[in-house]
């Protein structure tokens, strides 16, 4: 079954299950630590390729497949699964700069009770939509630096 | 013999299932002029360890499929090839009761993350010392 996103979206928002960082307009400061992203320039060896640029290019990778795992993991009910991977996820955002993703991972990595699907769904789309921020702040970055 | 070789060996030990955290660390430890040898989850890690001691210093993420990297350091310990090893422990966690446990299993400094290079670099310079003055006073 297909979802209608922006009318899924106003239903949690009017039963209260998305976060309220979700739906709020970001600056781009907001969205990333560009001081902590550009931190990672000192790790930078000289003659080899940009380490901002690959941890960028791996971030993004991996991001796709861990969002598609934690999708997967949503629709089979797995919440091991699925705190495990918001576990992963959240370590690697939050160290290249990526606050608000990481804030949204670790509400995901601790959504308990019996009733914890309708809490993962809304935090799931929140951290769609600040990865989406993220992914266009990167890509800007990394156009920037090639 | 033991002291010599540890000393001696330029290898480092990364152990982490996330692909960021793990190119960030391998970079700096080759920065530092060491060899990063990597493997990604707890399980790998023990395989490794069980055939090969001849590490200068290992690191471990705490979360990691299988075993996780308190598993590997209570082991470690355990065994008199390895305890010589010192290991950091990197975490997302700020749990003062997850680094007391950590320092308990035998970790030698903890990382929390997020962090940045100079954190790190700091860190893996504090263990390899560490390490190196615990196999002098073991002489």
């Amino acid at each position: 079954m297909l979802i209608d996103s922006e009318k899924f979206e106003v239903a949690l928002n009017e039963k209260g299950v998305l976060p309220a960082s979700a739906g709020a307009f970001s600056a781009p400061a907001d969205v990333v630590d560009m001081e902590m992203l550009a931190s990672f320039g000192e790790a930078q060896i000289d003659g080899e390729p940009d380490i901002v640029v690959e941890l960028i290019d791996l971030y993004v990778t991996d991001v796709a497949a861990k969002m598609s795992a934690l999708r997967g993991a949503l629709d089979s009910s797995d919440g091991p699964a699925l705190r495990r991977l918001a576990h992963c996820l959240r370590g690697s955002s939050g160290n290249l700069g990526a606050h608000r993703v990481a804030a949204l991972c670790k509400e995901l990595e601790y959504v308990g009770g019996d009733d914890w699907r309708p809490a993962a769904v809304g935090l799931l789309l929140g951290l769609e939509r600040e990865l989406a921020r993220v992914e266009m702040i990167f890509a800007a970055e990394r156009r920037r630096r090639t | 013999m033991l002291a010599a070789t540890a000393q001696a060996s330029r290898r480092i030990l990364v152990a982490d299932d996330d692909p960021v955290i793990r190119h960030l660390v391998t970079t700096i430890v080759r920065k530092e002029g060491y060899t990063p040898v990597v493997v990604h989850d707890g399980r790998a890690a023990i395989r490794l360890l069980q055939s090969d001691a001849n590490f200068r210093a290992a690191i471990f993420d705490m979360l990691m499929p299988h075993i996780e990297g308190i598993e590997i350091i209570r082991h470690m310990r355990t065994e008199k090839r390895l305890m010589r090893i010192p290991a950091m422990m990197i975490t997302s966690e700020h749990d003062l009761k997850l680094m007391t446990n950590s320092f308990e299993a035998g970790a030698t400094v903890f990382l929390p993350k997020p962090f940045k290079p100079a954190q790190l670099q700091t860190m893996l310079r504090m263990l390899v010392s560490k390490g190196d003055g615990a196999e002098q006073a073991r002489g």
